[in-house]
């Protein structure tokens, strides 16, 4: 049962985390899980090998993946992590009778290949034989490696896999970055590759039949994100209820931190892999900085809510969320609450250069300031130094001209604070501290419930809940949707929810996200 | 079998342009005459599916055609010109049962026509203004009537880019059936767009068949109860066309260009679904779409192309080599054949000289040579010429009933035979008939986890059609039938669950005609193990003392453990002394604190023995010895 807080009108802030039961992992991963090779020559050993999976309608699926040497079977493949520059080598062993397999490395270059015979896109190895593939990872990126034999087959079947290739200066690797330029800095980074299934597919193949196979006759009925339908995307990794599947797809993240997504179109279909929350900034394709010219940091790619990811292709996004402008305070202070420097709650500060009176229609700020080209926006005026105890006055601001420093007051005097008289060098803050929220929140008995509400709909806040309700935001984040827009894709077998779906936690900044 | 010679590289096609008039400013008025006509096209599986496909023809009199194409001939011109498209409709009238054909006309998205008073054409034939709501649109612009001649579609200033030229009649039908093509309009000289500079270059268009379709404009059925319309709810491709043909390993590479050159990729396609082609082993910088240059250039290796896009990009390979290039979305089949559909090999060498390469199969029945790339399919195709410098290997299938006994010529041995073909070559395979009922594997040694899947494989004489297989786990004393009445030359064998490990297990194939005959029979030349436990560790040679852990591996147990039993020996086995026991789950590993022993113990083993209520269900015992040091 939870430790219920309730919520004092006045809206103090008590984060709490005290839950008896927790359904949702706390397990972020602010790192891609995979294996790290070890500089400068990593040696992965990867085993293809038939073994079964679980979604979550209770079926179990036949399928073909890469193992890590002796290790189970997994749904993707290891996700291969190395170091720009670095010579890998991949060891591939066959143990799936009746189908030859190899490694296509996408985006690699000049993979030498030795052993088994010559396929059709790769060296291929016969059951019990193994190739050796060999490749410099010469560029930072995302990328991904498949099995050429048979690829219709071998693909759909879970013969996939992420490898990460992490930027280098000098063979020193470049932390927090994804191609060694500050474009592509990043506070946590997630894998999602993603995949469909036709189980038919799985079903033929599993009774020997798979030259009677119509390859064209293709239609999936279940979808991934890194090996997992929904909501077992939102379960632990490496959860001893699914041992072919390690890994999840549980974004977390806390106010204006840069979150990466690596999205991999591992399958075979087109998928628009929409993030509710914010847009995100597309800064890679095929594990090439979009650059205009080679330097300029990635500067060319489009800032969209919708990452339509192509079979093959990978696409690097970095995603923001900040409360900003978002109209209430979404810590829940009163206007006379101090300042939490953690929360980052002042947006833009700059200060009035000249006098502003109370009759005064207009304002000039600090050249170069930073406040935003907005329609309008709520500003708060101080003087003085102590923040809390100083006399306010919260305004609504809107710019006066495109590129101008001076804006319009549009309003004055608002929530309750007096219309005063500022003298030159008053601060004058973007922010929203200290604004109320916009509604008076329905009484309980009027109102049902998700299990992500935490009972308060302040970042990090715990609210009061009947019995039974919730329970799966202990730390009263802000859940936003991450799934296909194909929205049939969000199903398993017809099935909601299901399929490439799963959910970003906004973490109060207070909050520690686990493994960070 | 006769053999082809093939000596077909696919150099870039030359420029349509028949009658050329010289406008002012320095364009031309480029003339094309294209007769519309219904043919029947030759898969390579053998399947003959209906197409319409323009067919090119000399002049204005249509007196003179080539065969029609799929997709219709490329045409070429510059920046500026004009385009006349003369078009005759050559198509059947429709019938209902027997025959069916339509008006078409032709569009080309991204260039700006000469609009006439005759467009659009309404299904009720009319043109003009729409009078009533029954009407829908049947073509984007005039129309040429089923034997109407020389109807005129004109461009006056042609955009520079890549284009699809296509009927714009009743598109969902038409286009499906072959009434599409490739226009390139250059800028300059080797000059794409402005800026935008070549050496060579490839057309890559992708288009797709419904087969279900076309059989219904075959058999005039289109349209009626059989096949009312095009759904594209139920439309289903199966065959997947790069240029107008799916690859088979006949199909010879294409020569891209030179190493350090740029190339030109001109992406189209003529399809309904996306289609990605994807370059492997090198990136492309797209330049281009729909005609449109882009601002900056985007790296990438796969390009994504929605029904009707157009992409241009250029390539740049530094060192010779082979680069397949195929449809990611997986249109990779024809029919239920792999390797085929939406597949080519790009090739970039140092110069532009071919060699030829000449395989001799002298019992093509026995067996296909095939090519990597693609070119040589020997029996049917045993002669290409291939660019000098990049390797080609050579793969020896035998067919059922046969095996491949080796190269002479160029290659030797049985291995495969790769060729740098910096000379002509000339390689012999030989295949001869399999003379016996051979058991190939398990042949002795192997070790079989109990359910996994093991592929027995085997070879025997042509007459044996039928096979039954067979099991012994007793050294041959007594078998269980695996399966019975198995065709071809392997079978993916579920290793049964055993109690106890069995070491002295046996295969066993059967071979029959298919009227029931014995052919012969063959079985593992030595024993072969079922493995349902294995102690990993300790398993000789390791040197324990304080905390260690034993682990050991269980494949699948006859029924559910429940009982575990650990024991130790210290005199190679012939004692053995209680570790632990664990009931009511099977771990996997053990945590050990050694024994306070008097003396250095070099001849120790561990056994493990797993059971449950009925009897022991597995035992297995350290390989070798290890030492305790208390």
């Amino acid at each position: 049962m939870n430790l219920l807080i309730p919520i004092k009108k006045s809206g103090t802030l008590i984060v709490v985390v005290a839950l008896a039961f927790l359904l949702l992992s706390l397990q972020a991963n602010a790192a891609v899980e995979g294996i790290t090779g070890t500089s400068p020559a990593p040696v992965f050993s990867l085993t293809a090998k038939a073994d079964y999976i679980t979604v979550p309608e209770g079926s179990r699926i036949f399928m073909w993946g890469y193992a890590d040497g002796d290790g189970n079977m997994q749904y993707p493949g290891p996700t291969l992590i190395v170091n720009q520059g670095d010579a890998v080598t991949v060891n591939l062993t066959n143990m799936i009778g009746g189908v030859p397999v190899s490694i296509v490395f996408n985006g690699q270059d000049d993979v030498n290949a030795s052993g088994g015979v010559q396929g059709a896109l790769a060296r291929e190895a016969r059951y019990g034989e193994t190739v050796t593939y060999t490749f410099t990872a010469a560029n930072p990126g995302t990328y991904m490696y498949y099995s050429g034999s048979r690829p219709e087959l071998a693909t759909e079947m879970g013969l996939v896999g992420a490898l990460i290739v992490r930027p280098t200066a000098g063979g020193i690797p470049i932390p927090n970055q994804a191609y060694g330029d500050a474009s592509s800095a990043f506070n946590q980074e997630f894998l999602f590759l993603l995949t469909e299934m036709d189980p038919n597919f799985h079903q033929m193949i599993e009774k020997g039949k798979m030259n009677e196979i119509d390859n064209a006759g293709y239609f999936p009925v279940i979808w991934f994100i890194n090996g997992r339908a929904a909501p077992d995307t939102m379960l632990d990794s490496h959860t001893p209820l699914l041992p072919n599947q390690p890994y999840n797809c549980f974004p977390m993240t806390h106010p204006n931190e840069r979150v990466l997504m690596r999205i991999i179109g591992a399958g075979r279909d087109l998928h628009p892999y929409h993030a509710h929350g914010n847009h995100s900034r597309v800064i890679a394709r095929d594990g090439r900085l979009l650059e205009s010219t080679p330097g300029s940091g990635a500067n060319t790619g489009e800032f969209t809510f919708t990452n339509t990811s192509i079979p093959g292709s990978t696409i690097d996004a970095i995603f923001s969320w900040n409360g900003n402008n978002i109209g209430w305070d979404i810590y829940g202070h009163a206007i006379d609450e101090a300042l939490n420097p953690l929360l980052n709650e002042i947006f833009v500060q700059s200060d009035i250069p000249a006098g502003l009176l109370a009759a005064d229609a207009a304002v000039s700020v600090t050249s170069g300031v930073g406040f935003p080209a907005m329609a309008s926006f709520r500003a708060v005026i101080w003087n003085g130094p102590d923040f809390a105890a100083a006399v306010k006055e919260v305004i609504r601001l809107k710019r006066s001209a495109p590129g101008s420093d001076t804006f319009t007051v549009v309003d004055r005097g608002l929530e309750n604070t007096a219309v005063s008289d500022w003298a030159a060098g008053s601060a004058i803050a973007y922010t929203d501290h200290g604004a109320p929220f916009p509604v008076i929140l329905p009484s309980q008995e009027v109102l049902t419930f998700g299990q992500f509400y935490s009972g308060s709909p302040f970042l990090g806040g715990l609210g009061q809940l009947p019995p039974g309700e919730g329970g799966f935001n202990p730390n009263g984040g802000f859940f936003f949707m991450w799934h296909s827009h194909n929205e049939k894709e969000i199903t398993s077998f017809d099935i909601f929810p299901g399929g490439m779906l799963t959910m970003i936690i906004i973490e109060n900044p207070t909050v520690p996200l686990v493994n960070p | 079998m006769r053999k082809v010679r093939t000596k077909k590289i696919l150099w870039m096609s030359a420029a349509v342009s028949l009658l050329l008039f010289c406008l002012a400013g320095g364009a031309y008025a480029v003339d094309v005459y294209l007769d519309v006509q219904a043919f029947d096209k030759t898969l390579p599986d053998g399947t003959i599916v209906k197409m319409w496909g323009f067919a090119q023809c000399t002049d204005g009199t249509f007196a003179a055609c080539s065969p029609a194409t799929v997709p219709g001939p490329r045409i070429s011109a510059a920046a500026g010109d004009a385009l006349n498209i003369h078009l005759r409709n050559s198509l059947p009238l429709p019938v209902p049962n027997v025959a069916y054909g339509e008006p078409v006309s032709v569009m080309i998205p991204g260039q700006l026509p000469v609009v006439t008073a005759s467009e659009p054409v309404w299904t009720d034939g009319t043109s003009g203004p729409r009078t009533s709501l029954s009407q829908r649109v049947r073509s984007m612009t005039h129309e040429t009537a089923i034997g109407a001649s020389d109807i005129v579609y004109t461009w006056n200033s042609l955009r520079p880019g890549t284009y699809l030229y296509e009927s714009g009649t009743h598109p969902a039908v038409q286009v499906q059936m072959g009434l599409y093509g490739a226009l390139t309009v250059d800028s300059g000289a080797g000059q794409a767009y402005p800026g935008v500079a070549y050496d060579s270059e490839v057309v890559l268009l992708f288009s797709e068949i419904d087969s279900a379709l076309h059989t219904a404009v075959a058999n005039g059925t289109y349209g009626s109860a059989e096949y009312p319309s095009i759904n594209p709810r139920d439309s289903k491709s199966d065959y997947f066309l790069m240029n107008g043909m799916p690859y088979t390993s006949a199909v010879p590479p294409t020569f891209a260009g030179t190493t350090g050159s740029n190339v030109l990729l001109r992406m189209l396609s003529a399809a309904y679904d996306e289609r990605v082609p994807l370059l492997q082993g090198a990136y492309m910088s797209v330049v281009a779409e729909d005609g449109n240059p882009y601002t900056y250039p985007k790296q990438q290796y796969a390009a994504v192309l929605p029904a009707g896009k157009t992409k241009d990009a250029l390539v740049s390979v530094a060192t010779p080599k082979y680069l397949p290039l195929y449809d990611r979305r997986m249109g990779l089949t024809n029919a239920t054949n792999t390797t085929g559909g939406m597949l080519t090999y790009l090739a970039f060498a140092a110069a532009a000289g071919t060699n030829d390469l000449t395989v001799t199969n002298a019992a093509p029945a026995r067996g296909t040579v095939m090519s990597v790339p693609g070119g040589i399919h020997c029996g049917t195709a045993c002669s290409a010429a291939f660019p000098a410098g990049i390797n080609v290997t050579l793969l020896a299938d035998p067919a059922p009933g046969s095996v491949f006994t080796g190269w002479t010529g160029s290659c030797t041995g049985t291995g495969e035979c790769v060729l740098d073909m910096t000379a002509d070559a000339a390689v012999t395979a030989t295949f001869s008939a399999v003379t016996s009922v051979k058991l190939l594997a398990p042949n002795g040694g192997e070790v079989l986890p109990t359910n996994s899947i093991y592929p027995i494989q085997w070879q025997a004489p042509g007459q044996a059609t039928t096979f039954n297989l067979h099991y012994s786990l007793d050294n041959g004393a007594t078998w269980t039938v695996i399966a019975k009445n198995v065709q071809g030359t392997s079978y993916n064998w579920k290793v049964p669950k055993v109690v106890k490990n069995k070491k002295e297990a046996l295969v066993r194939v059967t071979a029959r005609t298919a009227a029931g005959a014995v052919v012969g029979r063959d079985t593992s030349n030595a024993v072969f193990t079922v493995q349902v436990l294995k102690l990993t560790a300790p398993n000789g040679g390791e040197d324990w003392s304080g905390f260690r852990t034993i682990t050991w591996t269980t494949y699948a147990t006859k029924r559910p453990v429940t009982k575990v039993v650990l024991e130790y020996s210290t005199n190679k086995g012939k004692s053995w002394k209680p570790i632990t026991t664990i009931t009511g789950f099977n771990p996997g590993s053990y945590t050990w604190t050694v024994p306070n022993l008097l003396a250095v113990k070099p001849n120790s083993k561990v056994r493990v023995t797993l059971s449950d209520a009925k009897g022991i269900l597995a035992k297995d015992v350290s390989d070798a010895v290890f030492t305790l040091n208390p």
